[in-house]
């Protein structure tokens, strides 16, 4: 029979939840080559709201657990294609003369142009279930024959920042995912709005500091920014389904988020964790040592109404 | 990845000189008589290079472009003999002098050679049939002044429009200028368009902004122009992950 | 029906639990149970049979050089003028509880048995000696003069925490011990009836005990019986309850601390009568808590 139990309501249980995904981020960078065009991406993710029901599974189903897009960038390599004033022969007093033209690049550079889709990404969230596990932890950096007390007094190298992070063995749940979905990346924006980015973006960055008369006289030469663009890397007519495409498909976003969410609930961040032996007494200042009282077992179940920790004190401290 | 360099200069360039010629300048000169000829290339009022214009009936070209900018080295030339550019021309074709690049502030003189004193063509001092032309980019209202004779002219360039496509021909508006006056007192044109003033005495032509045009509110821009393709419909879709050996 | 049927979260420990506990705490924190003068600890080093009752501490007391029992200063010998006093030694051993309803022991009469709801019965065996003098120490010993100043100092012993000097006294002079060879020890048990009193507005407030009676078994004449169970009330009432209490608390409340630190929630114990009837409740031989989650 156990001799310790904690049990937590279902608001007490997502409580426990957020504590856990509100540290969660999804921080990556990369490029892909081939395909149509090089292209490069920054993006930065955290986990945020969601709600939780207590099934009599043993599970905690999540849903509503909103993807907060902090960063999705996509910086795409643009061969600026010569923008110049037309060549062609007009008659001058009665004479014909071939105008030499005059073109704005002096040399027919790419560049790179960054875009910020974050405010353009369609709203996306995860939902699943995920089932109570229990481990006991003993840190790989903790020698065999470490005693209990030096454990606790020992920083764990692994975090040197914390100063709490020892090498105590620990009793740890984490809410196991049984599955997961997430929402395929996807822009609310109309092509309109996606390619007027697009075009303000990039007349911004090659004519950045120009006043506004030259940029407009420039593109009273070249006609719309987008058609040049368009047409060098061609991508007008089908710009959001290419831009969907890229992130779901040639980076695989969701699957990266997925797979880094399920190692970080089920491995990296538990919701109840417990030192073993656990300390009831603190050491004092005149150097009286820490009470603590092992624990032996350590259970967790889930039904409807609540999630239910059982524990089992141990007779034996141990060194 | 190559750094894009655009001429800011010559953008924001807001005076001509047609005996100091930018990218956006060119000047005409047609040469009627064959002869075998010696061109200088100056910047900023010091010769740079040397080039071989001849001009014969065997020539096919009723016009040659001769362009300054690559005429003009980026570093001074050691001393000795170098090769020397050439160009060939009809007789009663045209040669047109043009900066393509850079910073610009380049003039031409031709001497017939043989004749070293005789100076046929100096585009510091534009003769009669000689044409200045100038693009201009910038919109305000500008003062033209033939500087030899004083003699002055408004042109009034208005705010560019954002075209629907891209520029197919360079339109032109045209003046010349006389010993007394120029064809038009005052001139009213688009930005972008190109001016061109026929010399009909010794000019030597400046254009100078005497006050800038701002954007007015209602001009359309690039990003005004609606290109609504749809509002797409929404796709749908999840990434699923499920723990292996579970059941779906 | 729901642990979490009437408040947020829920705790609890076991009877078993509770005296695997104390005895946890016992075998970690000695001092807390046992206490002697300098004299009775400086004979222990030499022999550890000294003792009234075996003291069964953890390797880590000794490897930390914790004390096995606390150190108090000795009972001064009345009309001495604080220059002889006695050595002593208090123990408290085989603490035991027993939570309602009883089971783990019987109650003597005089607490009015069986143990009543929402109380819990503590059993402890008191063992206490006095270094009494040798016989050579009988012999020789002459008490000196008192000082020149005519002042007599009356140094009351404290309980647990040295004397104080009253005033007209000049400061505290140590006295001199009486040397025993060994202790003259008894054990009697006693047993205490408590409850714990409705939980306070917070955490640290959830458990806090309170006595109700106690009673020394075979102690005559019934004054002596009554002087006895006032310092032993003493002692455990203000010096070893409140520690166990905190004690369990830290226990119970240990699984709930990810709350606190990790979804910034306040802990507050849930308010009685209102959502539950009793908390901490005393039952089933469970201590029990429900406690409320406030966002901060």
């Amino acid at each position: 029979m156990s001799d310790l139990t904690a049990a937590f309501g279902e608001k007490g249980v997502e409580a426990l939840f957020k504590g856990v995904v509100k540290n969660f981020v999804l921080e990556k960078a990369g490029s892909t080559s081939g395909g149509r065009f090089s292209a490069a991406y920054d993006v930065k993710a955290k986990l945020e709201n969601g709600t939780i029901s207590l099934t009599n599974q043993n599970t905690v189903k999540i849903s509503e657990l909103d993807i907060h897009w902090l960063r999705i960038k996509l910086t795409l390599k643009v061969d600026i294609p010569k923008i110049c004033t037309p060549d062609g022969c007009v008659d001058i007093f009665g004479k014909e003369i071939c105008i030499p033209q005059w073109c704005i690049f002096e040399a027919n550079p790419d560049i790179d142009i960054t875009f910020d889709l974050s405010t353009f990404i369609r709203h996306s969230e995860v939902s699943g279930e995920v089932s109570p596990l229990v481990r006991y932890f003993v840190n790989p950096a903790r020698s065999a024959n470490l005693g209990y007390l030096e454990a606790e007094e020992s920083q764990d190298p692994a975090v040197p920042d914390d100063p709490k992070a020892n090498l105590a063995n620990k009793w740890q749940v984490f809410l196991e995912p049984i599955w997961l979905d997430v929402d395929l990346i996807d822009f609310e924006a109309t092509v309109d709005e996606l390619l007027t980015d697009l075009v303000d973006t990039l007349v911004n960055t090659i004519f950045s500091g120009f006043p506004d008369w030259a940029k407009d006289a420039i593109l009273a030469i070249s006609g719309p920014i987008i058609d040049v663009i368009g047409a060098a890397i061609d991508l007008v007519d089908d710009f959001q389904e290419w831009l969907a495409d890229f992130f779901n498909v040639s980076i695989g976003l969701g699957n990266i988020l997925i797979t880094l969410l399920v190692d970080y609930l089920a491995n990296k961040s538990p919701i109840i964790s417990l030192e073993d032996p656990l300390k009831i007494m603190d050491a004092t200042n005149t150097g009286l040592i820490p009470v603590k009282i092992p624990i032996a077992e350590l259970a967790a179940n889930i039904n409807s109404a609540e999630m239910v920790v059982t524990g089992t004190v141990g007779a034996n401290l141990g060194g | 990845m190559e750094k894009a360099i655009i001429n800011r200069g010559t953008i924001l360039q807001n005076g001509f000189d047609s005996g100091r010629l930018t990218p956006l300048c060119v000047v005409i000169h047609e040469f009627q008589s064959a002869g075998e000829f010696q061109g200088k290339v100056y910047q900023d009022d010091r010769p740079v290079s040397n080039f071989r214009l001849s001009v014969n009936k065997n020539s096919t070209n009723k016009q040659v472009n001769i362009d300054l900018a690559t005429l003009t080295p980026e570093e001074p030339r050691q001393s000795g003999a170098q090769p020397q550019a050439r160009f060939d021309l009809q007789p009663g074709g045209n040669a047109v002098f043009y900066v393509s690049s850079g910073r610009g502030g380049n003039a031409v003189t031709i001497n017939q050679i043989g004749l070293q004193s005789f100076v046929v063509f100096d585009s510091r001092s534009l003769d009669k049939g000689d044409i200045f032309l100038v693009t201009l980019l910038r919109p305000g209202q500008y003062q033209l002044t033939n500087a030899i004779t004083k003699i002055e002219s408004q042109v009034r360039v208005n705010y560019p429009i954002a075209a629907g496509a891209p520029l197919k021909k360079l339109e032109l508006q045209t003046t010349s200028v006389g010993p007394k006056q120029f064809g038009t007192a005052s001139l009213e044109m688009q930005a972008i368009q190109g001016l061109a003033v026929r010399c009909d005495t010794p000019s030597r032509l400046t254009m100078q902004i005497t006050q800038t045009f701002e954007k007015p509110p209602a001009v359309t821009g690039e990003g005004e122009i609606a290109k609504t393709m749809g509002i797409p419909a929404p796709r749908p879709g999840k990434v699923t992950w499920r723990k292996p050996g579970t059941a779906h | 029906m729901a642990f979490t049927d009437h408040s947020d979260v829920y705790g609890a420990l076991n009877e078993a639990g509770v005296n695997l506990l104390i005895q946890h705490v016992q075998q970690q924190r000695p001092s807390l149970f046992n206490y002697g003068t300098q004299q009775v600890l400086d004979k222990l080093k030499q022999n550890p049979q000294i003792l009234c009752a075996p003291i069964q501490a953890i390797p880590n007391v000794s490897k930390r050089n914790n004390p096995l029992i606390g150190v108090e200063d000795p009972l001064v010998i009345p009309g001495t003028d604080n220059q002889l006093a006695i050595s002593y030694l208090a123990q408290l051993t085989q603490l035991q509880l027993d939570l309602y309803p009883g089971e783990v022991f019987t109650l003597p009469s005089e607490l009015s048995p069986p143990l009543a709801e929402q109380h819990f019965a503590l059993h402890v065996q008191v063992c206490g000696g006095i270094g009494c003098p040798t016989k050579d120490f009988l012999e020789t010993y002459t008490l000196p003069e008192p000082n020149k100043s005519g002042t007599a100092q009356q140094i009351i012993p404290g309980i647990l925490g040295g004397g104080l000097g009253l005033p007209g006294g000049g400061g505290k002079q140590q006295p001199t011990v009486v040397p025993f060879d060994t202790l003259t020890c008894f054990c009697i048990d006693l047993f205490l009836l408590g409850h714990f009193k409705p939980a306070g507005g917070t955490i640290e407030l959830l458990l806090q005990p309170d006595v109700d009676g106690v009673e020394l078994v075979d102690i005559a004449p019934t004054g002596l019986e009554n002087i006895l169970e006032c310092m032993m009330v003493l002692i455990i009432k203000i010096v070893v309850l409140p520690k166990l209490a905190k004690a369990i608390k830290e226990a119970l409340v240990s699984p709930l601390k990810d709350l606190k630190d990790q979804a910034s929630l306040t802990l507050i114990p849930t308010p009685t009568p209102a959502s539950v009837p009793n908390n901490p409740a005393v039952e089933d031989d469970q201590v029990k808590i429900f406690v409320n989650l406030k966002e901060v």
